[in-house]
């Protein structure tokens, strides 16, 4: 019974392990670069628990009933019309496309800040940088 | 910052080897072309503005690390990526725009009517999504090419360097490690 | 001690984010909280859910005689969040000028 509740929901717990992964990086690691990858971890965990909780099972993808008619099955459309047969989730996907493209201007802007500050104090560590400081 | 280890030769001596080189300059036409079907049929299928950009700046950035950054530099010149990013933008709020000049809501599609709506599955249909698409895919080329760029061709700031030794918060850590500050 | 502290405490953060988790439903259970309604949340998951509602069905089924785009994520992106999608591409544009602001890329 566990094992099922588990394998069941095996996508959650792999999002929620990469989770942890990126927030001990994110949290534990001195060094700049690497709290840089840990947070880009974190929004790629992030990223697969929006497309994993679209899923459904054996339901054709948002393209594939609507596609081309060498594509399309005319049958399946209309049982899409009426209900009868779920489709994947159209909207994580649409909303997960904008958190790619605002993740990735984070870390072009913290990478840039991070060279001017290894210019600067010479160091990427955040201990010494922060002892340089006071 | 990216080629690091390369900043102290001269650019004549970076050489990534023949096959790298062969390889890539089979490869870079392919990639764009490849990064203009997805945007150009990103009504159709999978795929849009943002992927089919990204796909071709890979193919610019495949040939600047192929290749020196100078030579990378000449097919796409800083000039013109600047005007492709900002054209981009350009196109797609003129796309809305057309929606206002006639009369309706910005960017309306279908009530509009302004661009082809052909049968849906047909190259020219859906009305102004194609044309955002080429617009969105212009742009995010530019701005991933140009962000690589600058990137590849950073240099640690002259004034910076100059004064580095006269101002005393530019102590770097390793004055501050002979001192004996830890 | 002080280096084992950190995995003890991000282990146990970990394990009460998996007990949350499977109180949701499986993979691919067309009743997904973000598929129909808010009302199917993980707490009732038994309940019957009216599935008209759901903006994403909605979606699923007009988007193609909405827009007129096949793919449903592309009309979802360009046509019913256009704004969203605008702003989007400049949040990258200014993206871009921070960095040449802030590294200082000479002309040419």
């Amino acid at each position: 019974m566990l094992i099922e509740t588990v394998l069941s929901r095996i996508d959650y717990i792999v999002t929620v392990i990469l989770f942890c992964i990126g927030l001990y990086a994110l949290i534990i690691k001195p060094n700049l670069i690497k709290k840089l990858i840990g947070m880009n971890v974190i929004e790629t965990s992030v990223y697969l628990f929006f497309i994993a909780s679209a899923d459904v099972r054996l339901g054709p993808a948002s393209w594939q009933w609507a596609g081309p008619s060498e594509i399309a099955d005319a049958a399946q459309a209309a049982r899409v019309a009426a209900g009868q047969v779920a489709l994947v989730n159209p909207i994580p996907s649409a909303l997960i496309l904008t958190a790619i493209v605002v993740s990735i201007s984070v870390t072009a802007i913290s990478l840039a800040l991070s060279i001017k500050i290894y210019e600067h104090y010479g160091t990427l560590d955040t201990r010494k940088i922060m002892r340089l400081k006071g | 910052m990216l080629m690091s280890g390369q900043r102290d030769k001269k650019e004549s001596e970076y050489w990534s080897g023949i096959v790298i080189q062969l390889v890539s300059r089979i490869m870079c036409p392919f990639i764009i072309m490849f990064g203009i079907y997805l945007i150009t049929h990103g009504h159709l299928t999978p795929g849009g503005g943002f992927q089919g950009g990204v796909i071709i700046a890979a193919s610019f950035i495949l040939f600047a690390l192929a290749f020196n950054k100078k030579e990378g530099r000449q097919m796409v010149p800083s000039f013109w990526l600047r005007c492709g990013a900002s054209g981009g933008i350009l196109i797609y709020i003129g796309v809305g725009l057309a929606g206002i000049i006639l009369g309706y809501n910005f960017l309306a599609n279908k009530v509009a009517g302004i661009f082809p709506r052909g049968l849906p599955g047909e190259l020219l249909s859906s009305g102004s999504i194609f044309w955002i698409n080429i617009g969105v895919g212009l742009a995010v080329a530019s701005i991933f090419t140009d962000l690589f760029f600058s990137f590849l061709e950073e240099r640690p700031d002259e004034t910076c360097l100059k004064t580095k030794q006269e101002l005393p918060y530019r102590r770097r850590w390793s004055d501050v490690d002979r001192n004996g500050l830890k | 001690m002080k280096k084992f502290l950190p995995a003890i405490l991000f282990t146990v953060f970990a394990f009460s984010m998996i007990m949350v988790i499977m109180g949701f439903n499986p993979i691919g259970d067309p009743h997904l909280p973000g598929y129909a309604d808010f009302i199917s949340s993980p707490m009732n998951k038994h309940q019957v859910v009216k599935q008209a509602d759901s903006i994403a069905l909605h979606y699923n089924r007009h988007a193609c005689s909405d827009t007129g785009a096949m793919d449903i994520i592309a009309a979802i992106i360009f046509d019913y969040r256009g704004y969203d999608t605008l702003f989007e591409t400049t949040v990258l544009f200014t993206a871009l000028i921070g960095v040449l602001s802030i590294i200082g890329v000479k002309e040419g």
